[in-house]
């Protein structure tokens, strides 16, 4: 009877021990489970988002692009690309997953045509939250995903001038330059839907400076970027007398003598042959200008992603209508003009016959986007057909006129046997050939292309404006002693007399600004005309349009503005791609 | 066959009380093993906290210093610190043609954790290690030279557990 006593006492306090254990142990199980879970997110996200934005050299906060993606998703938040150190193009996006449930936020990684690669680095985020949406209007951070209404992940993006829009509209260098200002750092905020974990993670990108990653050639990258390897990236053929004329440093990255082969009469014509081996041309009699050896250039539109199709009409087989995706080739053989906007030639296009094919505002994707499968689809310019494009001037694609897709090795053919064909801005195709050999000639505002082929009569051209001071001569001290002789209106050959003059060039489109900065010790001239001396007041560069007509420029001055001392003048030219070029001298007044 | 009879015996009381005793401890090992889990969540939580907050303020720390207004980087830089809406602020502080630039390298923690730049050492190029002293006067030894900036940081945690950091920032060329 005690015994059974003793057991009845008992007995509840350790089945009520078990009972509190068991319903203890169901209940945290999920908590600690979840918070294991996000913590391991936190982590994961860490790991990967530092070293990405470290390594990136643009970055993109537009919403509806995939910096690295073939589905077509507009769920991006963040997109990255840089060049890693084999020389492969790197494109990550941060983004949501596409059909999954609950929503993950993934990393996209591709590195140059390869499939990419999706890591779940937070997989807790969405949990037991509606199905996100992905902008740009978010009330403060850059871009965000938002379930109901609650932010559950956001990017900001602190632009150098102080801004958080500056990558918006697609990709920005993370260096201030070609009109970005710069990237100074990246956050990432994260707060899990359920757990209400959260966490911040700021990071800086290290490439701040222009020489950590390749110039785009719209302002100082050179105009002419051969990426291949090998002998002969640069090839003219035949018996043409037409020079390859750049107005700026044709750079090539092959490392092969004789990389630069031209045949017959042909001659190069650059300010410098940047270059990886000592004996680049053959013959060497064909080019005469200096050598510059240094590392290879990077492809400077290595981070530009492919065409975004949301939004365009598709079209069969068929002639050009409009902006669009054409999916069979397109054959061109009536004088055409073509409607500002995004063109995608999945198979090609070809424009024949006496065809005049004119457009401004134009992007031309030559290729499948995102595709990774190999393509072989051109650009033909054949007969006496004549092409007069200019690209964008706004947006992603800004100056950039033709992109061919990074798997299409497809040959573009620019110069036809006619007139001279003019393509405003860069001709982007990292895996295919120019082919410049057209008796008609033609000019470009650049040529990045894995090759190029020449050897026409007509030459090519390339290069944006390019601005030239004709007086003040270079390097020069004038007086201000009347008209005598050294004296600076006894030197000067302007109109009107004693002013600032020269020229603008641009054979690839239309020069729309000329502007001059003049600079004493630190301060600029402030653009006034004064009485008496010229006021330099004004901070660095102070751009002072000037006076221009057809490729003649001109700032009415007198000799009795300046001061004894040294000067500098830029001369900076715009064209209608946006392209802009400078060009600077020094003077002196004694 | 028929079954053998079942004894009408019970347990001893010493053989409940020994199952009880079982029971006990195996409740009790179980209740550990729970308690100790949802403290390693926690502190994982903490840490896995405590790293995002060390990471960011070493990112925000190199973005003030590579991307000050000009020139972008200074030989001999020093650290200070000032309260910045009561919080204690580090202050990256360089010195060119006689003017001393100050950047304070403004970090908010999570609430809870708290920051702080132990030191900012720099490379002195003849002892091929970094100087100790953290003052104006690094170009006044031999060898000081300018490139490399050693930084050290500590992140503390709402327990007082920290992690520090130590990073190079260069001369962003």
């Amino acid at each position: 009877m005690l015994e059974l006593l003793i057991v009845l006492g008992i007995l509840p306090l350790v089945i009520g021990a078990i009972a509190v254990v068991t319903i203890s142990s169901f209940h945290n199980q999920a908590i600690t489970s979840s918070r294991f879970a996000t913590s391991h997110d936190a982590q994961i996200t860490a790991a990967y988002f530092v070293r990405d934005v470290q390594s990136a050299i643009t970055v993109t906060s537009q919403t509806g692009v995939s910096t690295c993606s073939s589905d077509g998703s507009s769920t991006q938040l963040l997109g990255l690309s840089w060049t890693n150190a084999q020389g492969q193009a790197v494109r990550v996006s941060y983004g949501l997953s596409i059909g999954t449930n609950p929503t993950f936020l993934v990393r996209r990684s591709c590195v140059d045509s390869a499939k990419p690669i999706t890591t779940n680095v937070s997989v807790e985020l969405f949990n037991g939250l509606s199905t996100p949406t992905v902008s740009n209007s978010c009330g403060g951070p850059t871009s965000c995903a938002v379930s109901g209404a609650q932010t559950i992940a956001s990017v900001t993006v602190n632009c150098g001038d102080g801004t958080t829009t500056c990558a918006n509209s697609g990709p920005v260098t993370t260096y201030a330059a070609g009109g970005s200002p710069g990237i100074k750092s990246i956050v990432l905020f994260v707060h899990e839907g359920q757990s209400k974990f959260q966490y911040t993670l700021v990071a800086s990108p290290r490439n701040q400076n222009s020489a950590a990653g390749a110039t785009p050639p719209g302002s100082t990258g050179p105009p002419l970027v051969l990426l291949g390897s090998g002998s002969a990236v640069l090839k003219c053929s035949g018996s043409g007398k037409g020079p390859v004329t750049v107005y700026g440093a044709a750079a090539v990255n092959s490392s092969s003598p004789g990389s630069i082969v031209l045949n017959g009469n042909d001659m190069l014509q650059a300010s410098e042959v940047y270059t990886q081996s000592t004996a680049p041309v053959s013959p060497a009699s064909a080019y005469t200008g200096p050598y510059v050896v240094g590392p290879k250039i990077s492809d400077p539109y290595a981070g530009l992603p492919d065409p975004s199709t949301a939004g365009l009409t598709t079209y069969g087989s068929g002639g050009l209508n409009g902006p669009g995706i054409y999916t069979s080739i397109v054959s061109v053989t009536s004088t055409t003009t073509m409607a500002s906007g995004t063109y995608i030639f999945e198979k090609g296009i070809k424009i024949s016959g006496t065809t005049k094919l004119t457009g401004s505002g134009v992007f031309i994707f030559i290729g499948v986007p995102n595709s990774s499968a190999a393509q072989n689809a051109g650009f033909q310019l054949i007969g006496t057909a004549v092409a007069n494009l200019s690209p964008m001037t706004t947006g992603p694609y800004a100056g950039v006129l033709i992109f061919e897709a990074r798997t299409n090795i497809g040959t573009l053919q620019i110069a036809g046997l006619g007139s001279t064909s003019t393509y405003g801005g860069a001709i982007y195709a990292p895996d295919a050939t120019v082919d410049t050999s057209g008796n008609g000639g033609v000019a470009t505002g650049s040529i990045v292309s894995n090759s190029m082929s020449c050897g026409g009569n007509g030459g090519a051209s390339i290069g944006g404006p390019f601005p030239q001071v004709t007086f003040p001569v270079a390097g020069q001290s004038y007086t201000t002693n009347g008209s005598n002789p050294g004296s600076w209106a006894g030197q000067n050959p302007c109109s009107p007399n004693q002013a600032i003059c020269g020229t603008a060039v641009d054979l690839s489109g239309v020069v729309t600004t000329i502007q001059m900065s003049l600079q004493s010790g630190s301060k600029c001239w402030d653009g006034t005309l004064p009485s008496g001396k010229a006021s330099f007041s004004a901070s660095c560069p102070k751009y002072i349009t000037v006076s221009s007509s057809g490729t003649s420029w001109y700032q009415a001055w007198s000799q009795t503005y300046l001061g004894k001392g040294t000067y500098t003048l830029t001369i900076q030219a715009i064209d209608n791609a946006g392209f802009s070029r400078t060009t600077t001298i020094s003077f002196t007044i004694s | 066959m028929p079954r053998a009879p079942r004894s009408d015996d019970g347990d001893t009381l010493i053989e409940v009380m020994i199952a009880l005793l079982v029971i006990s401890v195996t409740t009790a090992a179980l209740m550990t093993g729970l308690a100790t889990s949802i403290g390693a969540s926690a502190t994982h939580r903490n840490l896995a906290t405590l790293d995002t907050v060390v990471r960011s303020y070493a990112e925000t720390i190199k973005a003030d210093v590579q991307l000050q207004a000009a020139p972008l980087y200074q030989d001999c830089a020093w650290i200070t610190t000032t309260n910045v809406g009561g919080i204690p602020t580090a202050q990256y502080n360089t010195k060119s043609g006689g003017v001393v630039t100050t950047t304070p390298l403004t970090f908010t923690p999570p609430a809870g954790y708290s920051v702080q730049l132990d030191f900012l050492h720099y490379w002195n190029s003849t002892t091929y290690s970094f100087n100790g002293d953290s003052s104006t006067t690094c170009m006044s030894a031999a060898g000081d030279q300018s490139g490399i900036q050693l930084f050290q940081i500590t992140a503390t945690s709402p327990t007082r557990s920290h992690e520090s950091l130590q990073f190079v920032v260069r001369v962003p060329t």
